[in-house]
């Protein structure tokens, strides 16, 4: 098919690491990022926020002593070399959603800072959590072809043929007929774009999750199961904050014009462990659905950050105390994500609502 | 030891609010911490991360808060489907 559907990153359609991705990775401030989130934070959180506190009492000059803390302060460096604007000083005048007397809204100007300290907590969770203890899927007795993401969900070799079989068929709808179209509806506006589109296909393994979930928990054929899939395509819009509102409300109007309908759009915006406005649209002629989401680089950018603690609260192998631990982790990010002005007026839709009220 | 429970309906695609295609029970504990469950298909009730997902973005299914009578309902009727004893 000459698709690529990556497994590992399942449910990430927006900023994916920049390992697999080179719509975010061709920039001095990712790769600064990434060479952050590559390192081992070797400091306890007191002492990090410590040198933090030193080195912007000394007007931006790490304090640090040793080989070590050196090599740590490697995060900072980064934050240094980073464009001034992201380090310009907030107003405290200002509102959330306001620009300042820069002209850059306060928590956007934080915001560098609080990915950086967001990462360097991620780092100690992994410290405390490391993947590589956790225990692997036995698939010793299952048969060959079937497929199986923990000791419940399975499926078995004839379902799991079927689902691929199913997804290789919404692969071409989606490279025939609905991207292109929404390729023309990014060229309509050159100050944003699709971001994360080699991710557009959801991975195989996460179909297949909600697949048996659909089967098991709610009665659904396979055939439902798949047709009801809303995200197996997956795209994200991404904006400047300052024209976020606009531009969300101008590219539904051009996703319409070009025929797609729309089932459902929620607004996140005021929600406490994501941010962003999701929708569901369909393909009339097909009946295929697919995923739009609208995301301001510094949402998409929170989204990678916690990406691996929904996908490990996904899993039901965390205990209460490490799921309310991934919880925090992801309101604390969330927490940090500047409102684009307007982004709260955009109200919820479903069609189903609006078909009942008539 | 539980301290609260709060039922959802789940309504997806191819049902509606006045018939549900599933629910689910969000369990806190007093001790912290808490547990999404849906009853299956199974007639058991099962670890779900149905809610989390939608709290994540996931636009599959909506979730509706409803009572624990009406939870208790939900549970009656895909229990009458599953076994073919339909009472209605």
């Amino acid at each position: 098919m000459g698709i690529d559907r990556p497994d590992d990153d399942a449910d990430l359609p927006a900023n994916e690491p920049a390992d697999n991705s080179g719509d975010v990775a061709d920039t001095p401030a990712h790769d600064a990022s990434q060479a952050r989130r590559d390192q081992i934070e070797p400091r306890d959180h007191q002492e990090y926020y410590d040198q933090l506190r030193a080195r912007d009492a000394s007007g931006g000059r790490a304090t640090s002593e040793g080989a070590d803390a050196g090599k740590a302060d490697a995060a900072v460096v980064a934050r240094e070399q980073a464009p001034s604007r992201e380090r310009s000083e907030p107003d405290p005048q200002s509102k959330a959603g306001e620009p300042a007397e820069n002209g850059q809204d306060p928590q956007a100007a934080k915001w560098p800072d609080n990915a950086e300290v967001s990462r360097w907590m991620w780092g100690k969770y992994l410290e405390k959590w490391p993947p590589e203890e956790r225990p692997p899927v036995d698939t010793s007795d299952d048969p060959t072809g079937s497929w199986r993401a923990d000791s419940a969900r399975y499926l078995s070799p004839a379902d799991n043929a079927e689902v691929e079989q199913d997804c290789d068929a919404i692969a071409d709808r989606e490279e025939k007929i609905i991207s292109p179209r929404l390729r023309e509806v990014e060229s309509s506006d050159p100050d944003r774009r699709l971001i994360g589109f080699d991710h557009r296909l959801k991975g195989l393994d996460r179909v297949k999750e909600k697949v048996y979930d659909d089967m098991d928990l709610l009665g659904r054929s396979l055939r439902e199961a798949i047709s009801l899939l809303p995200d197996a395509i997956r795209y994200t819009f991404e904006y400047d904050e300052a024209r976020y509102a606009q531009g969300v409300t101008a590219d539904i109007a051009r996703m319409k014009e070009q025929g797609f309908k729309l089932e459902v759009l929620k607004n996140f915006w005021s929600d406490d462990q994501y941010k962003g406005i999701n929708s569901r649209w369909i393909e009339p002629v097909t009946g295929q659905r697919f995923e739009m989401q609208f995301h301001t680089s510094i949402s998409a950018e929170a989204k990678e950050i916690t990406h691996k603690a929904y996908e490990r609260l996904r899993t039901h192998q965390a205990d209460p105390f490490e799921e309310l631990v991934l919880e925090a982790f992801q309101r604390k990010v969330s927490a940090d994500i500047p409102v684009p002005s307007g982004a709260a007026d955009i109200s919820d839709y479903s069609e189903r609502e609006e078909r009942h009220d008539r | 030891m539980t301290d609260k429970v709060t039922y959802y309906a789940i309504v997806d695609g191819l049902s509606s609010r006045a018939q549900p295609a599933g629910v689910l029970r969000r369990v806190y504990f007093e001790s912290g911490g808490r547990r999404d469950e849906a009853f299956s298909r199974d007639l058991v009730w099962k670890h779900t991360s149905l809610l989390v997902s939608a709290e994540r973005g996931d636009l599959q299914n909506e979730f509706i808060e409803i009572t624990e009578e009406e939870a208790n309902e939900i549970v009656e009727r895909i229990r009458a489907k599953v076994t073919g004893a339909s009472n209605t």
